[in-house]
């Protein structure tokens, strides 16, 4: 991605963000975190989408904009005489935004990258969403207390991955532009914006260093986390977690960097469609065979997958961790397995 | 626009063989609707389509020598594999393959070769040793023994194939059951209780096992005893999958998937990677 050498900043007044989201959404398929039902979540632009910015971090995380929760992989048609026709997924190159995401959604993307993109033939579904994306990231006013993205190497203001850096500030929204896609989304919006006044901007650049990634200190030795992980692989302490694990799987959806799923077909003798949906390793039936067989049939193999999996396997295998410290998991475990302390249990005297 | 990944090619049945007396495993001919029979080797794996039901994962049991058709054994188990027997002739199913590792015939080359099989996993030895039994790959490996069992005699797969092997120059045919019935003369025990009783010569060996976890798991320490070493004893791996190239993250041995490293691997490798399997 082409990085322009200065980043331009403008000023968006609070007031006009309705308006610029609204002309924004008729030049590309635009996301925004919206509040649905009693969560945030990152769903397609609509007029009446109740917009919500401050809630740290949504509820949902932003993956589903690359990997959604469910997709359609291609439909099928059976003929009278039994002839089975295909129709792959209908492809378009229309820009897709994704608009108010944090630094910790969009670092999972490297992640999502790894898995989707390097780890074997490209996921050609994924491919096409993502070379399609451009992302207007939001900075992080006000991290939450279960937020944890200092010691996962980011940072509230950190900008990598973005296009576009939006910072809040009180009389509206300062948008820097870092690359040239970013650059070429909002130029034909133009009259929306003003220039930003120098006092708009060292308001903003106080806030940007703040909380900007910190250079050294505070981020987990990943290297260490995953020696003592791979060393502590039979620790009663695996089990002390599994004693407590429903299996509910809500620590993998909530999780903007799990990417595990299932492919299923829905379907009908005259058609229907292959469908891939997220799955979940917590879950015993995701490797249950056909024999009754299964792998991991105890819990406390289940727990060690996920966690192993995130500390341990993807370093391994040269892919980033498997965690960016948005503290959804924590949140959202209605049994408080906090994946804070498994870090501090491995790397204790961090943090 | 790339292929996409999932899109599988179609496939038409030409012919459908039933091979054992419980009638539960039947053998499925395929002729390509799409395209040519992309090249595989033994070892491979295939997921086969049921347009309206899903996939599964089955491994190649024809050998690339046989060019026009390719072939899977099928056993009636859950949902998709009671569809697919379903299907007759001339129906028309989805194939994408072929995936993961074949064996590493340039390491079988000058060696003689104990093959050890069980159950309804013998489909991807039969696709090996078919192989290694044409002109061009014959010379190229020694003794070939060969150990399978199964539970009861109606249940062991390509019976005529079996009996053609067991007069094959260079090779010695070990059947075992769980349980004889009037005909049976062989032996009478699990399969690593026959490797241990055989004693095949190791000296020149390596060793490979396809089979369910138990008969792996049992017979490796006789393999061991046997002067086997780990990084010359070739495990087929089986875990549940569904992608097929190493994303859906069902499949894995600690950090390697068995869809996209394996499923192939050494006893040295798989004990360095985990025992959960």
């Amino acid at each position: 991605m082409t990085r322009t050498n200065t980043s331009d900043s403008r000023f968006l007044l609070r007031d006009d963000l309705t308006a610029f989201l609204s002309a924004l959404s008729e030049r590309c398929e635009l996301w925004i975190p919206q509040a649905v039902g009693e969560g945030v979540r990152f769903l397609p632009y609509r007029e009446e989408a109740l917009l919500n910015l401050d809630q740290t971090p949504p509820d949902h995380p932003a993956k589903s904009i690359l990997f959604p929760n469910t997709e359609t992989l291609f439909r099928y048609e059976r003929t009278e005489d039994g002839a089975i026709t295909l129709i792959p997924q209908e492809t378009t190159n229309q820009p897709l935004a994704l608009f108010g995401a944090r630094s910790c959604d969009i670092r999972a993307f490297d992640a999502l990258d790894a898995v989707f993109l390097k780890r074997s033939a490209p996921d050609t579904s994924y491919r096409q969403r993502r070379n399609r994306l451009v992302i207007i990231g939001f900075g992080c006013l006000d991290p939450a207390a279960t937020c944890f993205c200092e010691r996962m190497g980011g940072g509230p203001f950190d900008e990598a991955g973005m296009d576009i850096q939006m910072i809040p500030l009180p009389e509206g929204y300062l948008f820097r532009t870092l690359t040239d896609r970013g650059k070429a989304l909002i130029a034909p919006l133009a009259s929306f914006f003003k220039e930003a006044d120098p006092v708009t901007a060292s308001q903003a650049e106080a806030l940007r260093r703040k909380g900007a990634p910190h250079p050294d200190g505070a981020a987990v030795d990943f290297a260490a986390l995953k020696a003592a992980v791979e060393a502590g692989r039979e620790e009663p302490f695996w089990e002390s977690l599994a004693a407590v694990c429903l299996g509910c799987g809500i620590c993998t959806f909530a999780c903007p960097v799990c990417s595990c799923f299932s492919l299923v077909d829905e379907g009908a003798l005259k058609g229907g469609r292959r469908i891939r949906h997220w799955d979940a390793c917590m879950f015993s039936v995701f490797t249950r065979e056909a024999s009754g067989h299964n792998p991991r049939g105890a819990a406390v193999d289940r727990v060690k997958q996920r966690f192993f999996h995130k500390f341990f396997y993807s370093l391994e295998n040269g892919e980033p961790p498997g965690c960016v410290g948005c503290g959804r998991c924590v949140t959202q475990c209605p049994t408080c397995i906090d994946i804070r302390e498994v870090i501090d249990h491995f790397q204790p005297g961090e943090g | 626009m790339d292929q996409p990944l999932f899109v599988p090619q179609r496939m038409e049945i030409v012919s459908v063989t039933d091979e054992v007396d419980s009638h539960d495993i039947l053998t499925f001919e395929l002729r390509p609707l799409d395209g040519e029979i992309a090249p595989y080797l033994p070892g491979q794996f295939a997921e086969l389509s049921v347009f309206g039901v899903g996939e599964a994962t089955f491994g190649y049991a024809s050998s690339p020598h046989e060019t026009e058709t390719v072939r899977f054994s099928v056993k009636r188990m859950g949902a998709l594999t009671q569809e697919l027997h379903r299907l007759g002739v001339g129906a028309t199913v989805g194939l994408r393959g072929p995936l993961g590792n074949p064996f590493d015939l340039a390491r079988f080359e000058g060696r003689d070769l104990i093959v050890v099989g069980g159950g309804y996993a013998f489909t991807t030895l039969r696709s090996l040793i078919a192989y290694l039994l044409t002109d061009a790959q014959r010379p190229k490996v020694g003794h070939i023994s060969l150990f399978y069992g199964v539970r009861s005699p109606g249940l062991f797969l390509y019976k005529e194939e079996l009996a053609r092997w067991e007069k094959a120059e260079n090779f010695s045919l070990h059947l075992t059951v769980d349980a004889a019935d009037e005909n049976w003369k062989g032996p009478v025990m699990v399969v690593p209780a026959l490797v241990e009783k055989v004693a095949p010569d190791t000296r020149n060996a390596v060793a490979v096992i396809c089979g369910p976890p138990p008969m792996i798991k049992y017979t490796l320490p006789v393999l061991e005893k046997l002067d086997l070493k780990p990084e010359e004893v070739f495990i087929s791996m089986e875990m549940k999958m569904k992608c097929g190239v190493g994303l859906c993250g069902r499949c894995n041995l600690g950090p390697k998937f068995v869809c996209k490293d394996g499923p192939i691997f050494t006893l040295k490798e798989l004990r360095e990677l985990t025992d959960v399997y």
